[in-house]
């Protein structure tokens, strides 16, 4: 039996960040602060494999992990120098305005409230859906059926909102057991308390990926939610939210111009204009976001592009085997693509 | 009037002292809710209660009082209060039934007994309260059955969904006894006691009877032997000599204490939220905050409503206790 002793910890960094929020003002300008700190620091996901997760010597390791490494390649000039620190929502969403860290590479789905309750998301990079978790036996074979079931879900996720509107407009009764981390929600489901789990397709894929018995357990068909999800900066800072937004934005753009993290050298030669702009071989894109006008390549240098960073992390071959689906780029039927680097 | 100025010279460097620390102390509250507030402002955060009056559109899982998604964020931190006080009242009930057998025992003639409440008390006072309600909960779900294959006792049901009692309705044909019935994926009808409010009230109620337990002790043993001895030679038997001498002499110098340790138990209820029962910490100052973003608010409602549940258990012991000793008195 895994004893889960986080939300005490949450509970008692929450208090931190509140005195914290407390005893300073709202900080200047992030980017300087990043700059001359010459380290980022990342609010991630706790135990997420594929996103967020730790190694055996404890190295943490994932998609969001990428998207962090990105971000400190372009800022500070160096991928390694990031600094991580696990918080679930109560304490990303005090700490993150509070200045505890600079960007949450994070598993929130971007909606109105929080875009105008102080948290802004640069740019969307996985478009996810929630979905329903249930054992293989159960009697559930879509969410009609699970007419008066008990379901497990996070406080003040996406979810729980969901969850109710969702049963509400269909008049079907529910009963909701509600904790304080995905990651409880989700041992509490497969101990048998609940009869379903919700999370997005995502977060399901990788729970199960992680279970010993994962064929005892399905994930129903339908899709119930829209879930656009990316990294999250404090709002009323231009100059951060802009540099997340194109470093993020590079990502995509190389793989729409076949810029690899092998290549990408090479690339530094080629003659296709929007790749000497996105490379800063030509323009000043760079020094207008107040970064070098190489900060796109030191980002791909690090990391790769969208496309190796999805494959690396989640892609077929990894346990979780997501497919490309909706974040496929555009020219292939999906719904990622880059905003045009001019 | 000279004695009055020498008075006056003595006392004045510290009367001076205390108003300059009292200003030091209220320009740094001061400037800590001026800044907070311009914080805010900045980060275009709302301030203020007015969030109370909008509806919450999150479901809970144990409603006292009527609540649905289309309830107040005022009603649901009213159902967390009474989520709450519901499950301090029954852990405190239980941990004193508890706690004053096991009293007794500790101070009993018979070795096995003494051993045996001795124990109980090592061993629950000496493992953190957390690992006990996970201990409870996780083995409760663990152990109990599915729906489907549920304990039957009468009518009454025990499953992973939790202890189902029949209860007394009001119906069409007056007043008639309603029956738990499990039917898919869940009981219909009856009283229902979720595992959460099982696994809690057992955590707390067992953790806090070997804390209880010492203190009545204590007070037992505070009673001086000829009372007991008394009691037996105008022949009343050990446990009428225990319940109706010695234990009202022993509560008044236990009371006091024990206040403390049922105002402990309030407080530690609210590790409710490590296992999804939906009290003040997890409701309040989890669903409700994330989804206002309003965590100054927040926070102050759980810290008030905590601070009143406290002030209201202080408030009835020390009337128990003041109707102790005047009976005493007389």
């Amino acid at each position: 039996m895994r004893i889960p002793f986080r939300p005490i910890a949450a509970q008692a960094s929450w208090a931190l960040i509140a005195l914290a929020a407390l005893a300073h003002s709202a900080h200047a300008d992030v980017l300087d602060d990043v700059k001359a700190r010459g380290a980022l620091k990342c609010g991630v996901t706790l135990a997420a494999p594929g996103f967020s997760a730790e190694d055996n010597s404890g190295k943490r390791s994932g998609f969001d992990i990428d998207l962090c490494r990105a971000i400190a390649a372009a800022t500070v000039g160096d991928a390694s120098k990031i600094e991580l620190q696990p918080m679930d929502l109560k304490t990303a969403f005090a700490g993150l305005p509070s200045g505890a860290v600079d960007v949450l590479t994070h598993r929130f789905t971007w909606t109105q409230s929080r875009d105008v309750g102080g948290l802004k998301f640069p740019k969307v990079m996985f478009f996810d859906g929630q979905g329903f978790a249930v054992t293989t036996k159960s009697r559930a074979s879509k969410i009609a059926d699970l007419n008066n079931a008990t379901i497990c879900t996070a406080q003040g996720s996406t979810s729980e909102l969901i969850v109710a509107d969702y049963f509400r407009a269909r008049k079907l009764k529910y009963k909701i057991v509600t904790f304080a981390s995905q990651e409880q929600a989700w041992d509490a489901f497969v101990a048998k308390r609940c009869d379903a789990a919700i999370n997005d397709r995502s977060g399901l894929a990788a729970r199960l990926a992680k279970l010993p018995n994962r064929d005892d357990f399905k994930v129903l068909a339908e899709t119930v939610s829209n879930e656009p999800i990316g990294p999250i900066v404090a709002q009323g800072q231009p100059r951060w939210e802009a540099l997340v937004r194109f470093t993020l934005n590079a990502l995509v753009a190389a793989e729409e111009l076949g810029i690899k993290q092998g290549n990408v050298d090479a690339m530094l030669k080629s003659d296709s204009p929007d790749v000497q702009r996105l490379l800063g071989v030509t323009g000043d894109f760079g020094s207008k976001l107040g970064v070098g006008n190489d900060y796109a390549y030191k980002a791909i240098k690090a990391v790769g592009n969208y496309a190796e960073i999805w494959d690396r992390n989640v892609g077929p071959k990894t346990p979780l085997r997501l497919d490309r689906g909706r974040n496929a780029l555009v020219a292939n039927g999906g719904l990622m693509m880059s905003v045009p680097v001019r | 009037m000279r004695m009055s100025r020498a008075v006056l010279r003595e006392r004045l460097p510290g009367a001076l002292g205390q108003l300059l620390l009292l200003a030091v102390v209220a320009w740094l509250a001061w400037s800590g809710l001026a800044n907070f507030l311009h914080n805010l402002r900045q980060l275009h955060i709302a301030s203020g209660f007015q969030f109370l009056q909008v509806q919450a559109g999150f479901e809970i899982a144990q409603t006292p009082i009527p609540f649905g998604p289309g309830s107040t964020y005022l009603r649901a931190v009213a159902v967390a209060a009474l989520n709450t006080l519901l499950v301090v009242a029954l852990a405190a009930l239980l941990g004193t039934l508890i706690a004053v057998p096991v009293a007794f025992g500790r101070l009993a003639a018979q070795a096995l007994v003494r051993g045996a409440c001795t124990a109980w008390v090592e061993v629950f006072r000496n493992i953190p309260l957390l690992l006990q309600i996970f201990f409870w909960y996780f083995s409760a779900i663990a152990l109990l059955p599915g729906v489907a294959d549920s304990l039957q006792f009468g009518d009454i049901l025990l499953n992973n969904r939790g202890l189902f009692l029949p209860r007394l309705h009001w119906g069409d044909a007056g007043l008639a006894l309603e029956r738990p019935v499990a039917e898919g994926f869940n009981v219909s009808g009856g009283l229902a006691l979720l595992p959460e409010l099982l696994a809690l009230t057992l955590g707390l109620a067992i953790y806090n009877s070997a804390f209880l337990a010492e203190i009545f002790r204590a007070g037992i043993q505070s009673v001086p032997r000829g009372q007991s001895e008394a009691a037996a030679a105008v022949g009343l038997s050990g446990t009428r000599a225990a319940l109706l001498v010695v234990l009202p002499q022993a509560l008044r110098l236990a009371l006091p204490p024990a206040a403390g340790q049922y105002q402990a138990l309030a407080k530690a209820s609210s590790l409710a939220a490590a296992i999804g029962y939906p009290d003040i910490m997890q409701i309040v100052g989890g669903t409700v905050l994330s989804q206002t973003s309003q965590a100054l608010e927040a926070m102050t409602l759980v810290v008030t409503l905590y601070a009143a549940i406290n002030l209201l258990i202080a408030l009835g012991v020390n009337l128990a206790n003041r109707r102790l000793l005047r009976r005493q008195a007389r």
